[in-house]
């Protein structure tokens, strides 16, 4: 069987869960457990270990979703994780206190991976209510890092925004080889 | 600066298309510009194609005609006077408005304010003209150094699609028009808006690599492009980003 993987990370509660949930074949596996985090408001139930969907890509080929555990405390299980990875998909949830921070530490952790592959951030539960920080600060704070790729403010509820943002992760993999 | 018929110091062409504009229209316009441009102005030169600084609407055109040429015809960020009465607004555009039937005072007013637009516009960019800038554009690799603004994405997925492939890597016009599947004058109007508002960036000769052999088609390469073809068949996605 040949293997190759997506990652989904991002903070707790951002919808990694849910966007691998909208796009893959099969009932995705995972490992939530009861939350007692002070993390994770609102969230009963958060991943330890990991997220995971696939799609077939033939009788002996598949593409595999691994969504990281959200938490900093299990951030030994990124690097793993991002091995051998086609490419990154960052979610920041907006609702957060400090979003474009939350980014920050995913950007760093994940560095070597960004620069080797592909990456696209997802600013997932914008509101109407909140409108700060908007999409323009997150693309500034990476810029002063010298870092360009896609942001884009989506629903991973929505199969066709989780396939969208699928296509151009695909798109930056295809100009790159 | 730049010392030709584009020069931003000093007298500068302004290339311009008419549209919908009654005799009356054209009459006035012809008058006010050839005295206007007497007075040490901008030299206006009247063309016949879209690849122009300056768009005027005259009064012989309908409203809804003015909204669908405004989203299909006029690239973002172009002048655009308007001598009609309708009322229209545009945030992707910089719209002059006079009234119809035009008074020659009130066309010279937004003519001045037209003429220091596009000066400004030219001084921003630092390089002469629309037409070089095709030129400057077309033969030199584009880097995205932001990415663009919501507004200017517009969502419209071509242009997402092309603002990520420049993220990845950066390409020349023609790469971009081989490799991507959308007309290529519309990847030419992005490219110039990318470049205008500063989210991108022509590669200066001294950051360009250098020329290597070209790359042959290795089992690594050709077994990763068809693997996103796969991925994208089974996904349900677009195929056709790429030759």
């Amino acid at each position: 069987m040949i293997e190759h993987k997506i990652l989904f990370t991002g903070t707790v509660g951002a919808g990694k869960t849910t966007a691998i949930q909208a796009v893959s074949e099969i009932p995705p596996v995972f490992t939530d457990v009861p939350s007692s985090d002070p993390e994770n408001i609102g969230k009963e139930m958060t991943t330890v270990a990991l997220d995971y969907g696939e799609i077939s890509l033939g009788k002996a080929e598949r593409l595999r979703l691994y969504g990281t555990p959200g938490q900093e405390r299990f951030s030994f299980m990124w690097k793993i994780l991002s091995q051998g990875a086609l490419g990154l998909v960052i979610l920041v949830d907006h609702s957060r206190p400090d979003p474009v921070q939350d980014l920050l530490l995913y950007l760093e952790h994940f560095k070597e991976l960004i620069r080797e592959t592909a990456c696209v951030v997802v600013i997932s539960k914008m509101s109407a209510e909140r409108q700060t920080p908007d999409v323009k600060e997150f693309t500034h704070t990476m810029q002063r890092l010298g870092m360009v790729y896609p942001v884009i403010a989506a629903d991973v509820r929505d199969k066709d925004q989780v396939l969208w943002i699928l296509d151009l992760l695909l798109v930056q993999m295809e100009t790159r080889q | 600066m730049y010392n030709n018929t584009g020069s931003v110091e000093g007298n500068i062409t302004i290339r311009y298309v008419t549209t919908g504009c009654s005799q009356y229209d054209l009459v006035l316009l012809r008058s006010v510009l050839a005295l206007y441009g007497t007075q040490g102005n901008a030299t206006w030169d009247y063309h016949r194609t879209q690849d122009v600084d300056l768009v005027i609407i005259g009064s012989e055109i309908a409203p809804a005609q003015i909204e669908t040429l405004l989203h299909t015809k006029i690239r973002l960020g172009q002048a655009v006077l308007i001598a009609n009465n309708a009322v229209i607004a545009s945030s992707r555009h910089q719209l002059f408005l006079c009234p119809s039937p035009p008074h020659a005072r009130q066309l010279v007013e937004r003519l001045k304010e037209i003429e220091d637009f596009i000066r400004q516009q030219r001084i921003h960019l630092a390089i002469p003209s629309r037409f070089e800038r095709n030129e400057y554009l077309e033969s030199n690799p584009i880097k995205l150094v932001q990415w663009p603004s919501p507004e200017l994405l517009a969502d419209d997925r071509d242009f997402w699609r092309f603002a990520t492939m420049l993220s990845a890597s950066p390409i020349t016009l023609d790469d971009a028009a081989t490799r991507f599947a959308c007309p290529r004058e519309k990847i030419r109007e992005f490219l110039y808006e990318l470049h205008r508002t500063g989210f991108a960036q022509p590669l200066a000769q001294e950051d360009m690599p250098p020329a290597l052999p070209a790359k042959p088609e290795n089992t690594k390469r050709s077994g990763l492009k068809g693997l996103f073809q796969r991925i994208r068949m089974s996904l349900g996605l677009q195929t056709d980003m790429t030759s």
